[in-house]
């Protein structure tokens, strides 16, 4: 599966940590993750992921942290993490289209990053909750 | 796409390469093939159960069938085509053991 003309990531470039993002909110977007979603979707080792993220390990990548951001988003009330600041439905999106950017190289190279990454952005998806379709009714009236 | 469907097929992507890299086996079976670190494999095994119930709750969630539907235990499969090929049957019939990308 590979594509004509996409750039091909240079994993050395992409630091673990996105420096477009303040520190801080990095930080307590991931403790809003681990808070309230590891709980019950216990996809990511937070030990494992902490040391890696912290110095270049292989159970942290670009891919997973932005995963972890838009997760860790949709449990926030700061404007910053919305594409929209009026929509409070669109936490986690800038995240998530980062992510959607960074899948496609993951793809041709899958990692355990890639696996706990596409299992937390599908969570993202359906949170997030706008179906394309009408519901079927099933019942009359 | 609707926000369910992609979620439906992100997730589903997941549990396909789970089952590519191996995630739903003994890890005492690839112990023989492949050396991991007991981190990993604990890791491993944690993300698998993780995805086998959080398939069974989309399913239930979004009203579509279950994905991961068998937890085989291929330690049985290794020793069935072990006594095959003793019989003269060719391993390379068999099931090749996932190639394991670490």
């Amino acid at each position: 599966m590979t594509r004509v003309g996409t750039t091909q990531m240079d994993e050395h470039h992409d630091t673990l940590g996105d420096s477009s993002i303040p520190e801080e909110l990095q930080a307590y977007l991931i403790d809003l993750y681990f808070e309230w979603e590891q709980p019950w979707l216990q996809v990511v080792n937070e030990s494992l992921f902490r040391e890696s993220l912290a110095c270049g390990g292989r159970y942290c990548s670009p891919l997973l942290l932005n995963c972890i951001l838009a997760m860790g988003s949709r449990y926030c009330d700061r404007l910053e993490v919305r594409s929209d600041p009026n929509d409070s439905n669109t936490a986690g999106k800038p995240f998530i289209a980062k992510a959607e950017k960074l899948i496609q190289n993951d793809l041709r190279w899958p990692k355990i990053t890639t696996i706990q990454s596409l299992a937390i952005i599908g969570m993202v998806y359906i949170v997030s909750a706008s179906p394309t379709v009408e519901e079927p009714k099933l019942t009359d009236g | 796409m609707g926000s369910d469907a992609a979620g439906w097929l992100h997730q589903g992507m997941a549990n396909r390469l789970a089952l590519d890299m191996g995630f739903n086996m003994d890890p005492a079976v690839l112990a023989e093939k492949v050396a991991l670190p007991p981190n990993e494999i604990e890791l491993r095994r944690q993300i698998y159960w993780a995805l086998y119930c959080h398939d069974k709750l989309s399913a239930s969630y979004t009203g579509r069938v279950c994905t991961l539907l068998v937890c085989f235990d291929y330690s049985l499969c290794d020793s069935m085509f072990n006594l095959l090929s003793q019989k003269g049957f060719s391993r390379r019939c068999q099931y090749a053991v996932p190639p394991v990308r670490i």
